[in-house]
């Protein structure tokens, strides 16, 4: 059987693909970013509340990376931030497909049972900016990538189902015949041969 | 004499033809073929083979189960009740729904709580108790509609500046 391009393709790329195109998930990631970030945060410092300016402005910026945490929440479990230095240090959430995650056992000693490793592949993030909150408990199984695996799986089911649809409709389109031959072997008569070789 | 008497078979073009097959190929490729249209080429077949045009294929509903079946799986996981399959669910569902979105709601607003109260206290050098985040929303998922609002002013639940903040909110909905 033919593999479908959508089997070939990293599991990664297709878990982006889900969760920035697929209309069901976004419309969810929406709703639930809606419902969440519906009001302002208010944020106290030694029990001082921020001044109103810096409290807005702190606000704006906190939303938008509090977008991409929820995002991420439900990709990969973890809310992963870094820290980018400009005139107020700032916290974003790292880009999709700019890194990989995977679990490890932890070395004995050290109180954990397993840690995240994280991988970045595109940007200048160093490792120490790198810092992780668990939503779900760690996933320590190998083959088990993201909470959303289930989603994930039936939704290359379903793109490699659409894509056979689709390959079979391109073939039909061209107009595909069976050309059959019959031959009786009980009557190979000198006329009946003779009558093939003459078509042929 | 004899060799005068005998017809032969001809083309149009008077061009000796030595038997019926040969003279019903010439037809053929006179009439469809012979260079006359690009892309078109003629074959012709013994008599003992076929050609069958494939019929048209038809699909299962299977595609349409799996599609179905992942959108519900997509709503569950996120929590998040099916606009499209609203109509079709009773009053009690509904609300029991509602409920189950908002607690999830509440659980992601809590631990968003603290991942800004983390990374303010990163940020900016600051002991991580002595911060304190909260967010002064309203879910929308309290609020569904109307009735709702309909029933908690019913219930003498809404004071004069909530009812203005439940306009408020519907004009945001």
């Amino acid at each position: 059987m033919q593999t479908t391009a959508s089997a070939k393709r990293p599991v990664m790329d297709v878990l982006n693909e889900l969760l920035c195109c697929d209309p069901d998930i976004v419309v969810c990631a929406n709703h639930i970013s809606n419902a969440c970030l519906h009001g302002s945060w208010d944020l106290e410092e030694h029990g001082h509340t921020l001044k109103p300016s810096i409290r807005e402005r702190l606000n704006t910026l906190y939303n938008v990376f509090l977008r991409d945490c929820i995002r991420m929440i439900y990709l990969c479990s973890f809310a992963t931030y870094i820290r980018r230095v400009y005139k107020i240090p700032m916290p974003f959430s790292l880009t999709l497909s700019t890194f990989t995650w995977s679990t490890r056992l932890s070395e004995k000693g050290t109180g954990a049972i397993a840690q995240y490793n994280i991988n970045v592949s595109n940007g200048n993030v160093k490792r120490k900016d790198i810092h992780i909150m668990p939503y779900y408990s760690l996933i320590v199984p190998e083959h088990i990538k993201t909470p959303m695996q289930a989603i994930l799986s039936q939704y290359m089911a379903l793109q490699e189902m659409h894509e056979t649809i689709c390959v079979s409709n391109k073939w039909k389109q061209e107009k595909h015949v069976v050309v059959t031959e019959t031959m009786d072997v009980k009557d190979q008569t000198t006329s009946g041969l003779q009558l093939l070789d003459d078509v042929r | 004499m004899m060799h005068d008497n005998v017809l032969r078979l001809k083309n149009r073009y008077n061009k000796d033809l030595r038997n019926t097959n040969e003279a019903k190929l010439e037809w053929i490729q006179d009439q469809f073929g012979g260079g006359h249209t690009q892309g078109i080429a003629t074959h012709v077949l013994p008599p003992n083979m076929g050609v069958i045009k494939l019929s048209n294929i038809t699909y299962g509903n299977e595609d349409e189960i799996l599609k179905q079946h992942y959108h519900d799986s997509v709503y569950t996981f996120f929590g998040v009740q099916n606009q499209s399959n609203v109509q079709a669910a009773n009053k009690s569902t509904t609300e029991l729904i509602s409920l189950a979105q908002h607690q999830n709601t509440q659980n992601v607003t809590c631990f968003l709580e603290q991942v800004l109260q983390s990374v303010y206290s990163i940020s900016f050098d600051v002991p991580l108790e002595a911060v304190r985040v909260t967010n002064n929303g309203t879910p929308h998922a309290t609020i569904n509609n109307t009735d709702d609002i309909k029933h908690m002013a019913d219930a003498e639940l809404l004071a004069p500046q909530d009812k203005k903040k439940a306009r408020k909110l519907m004009d945001t909905l």
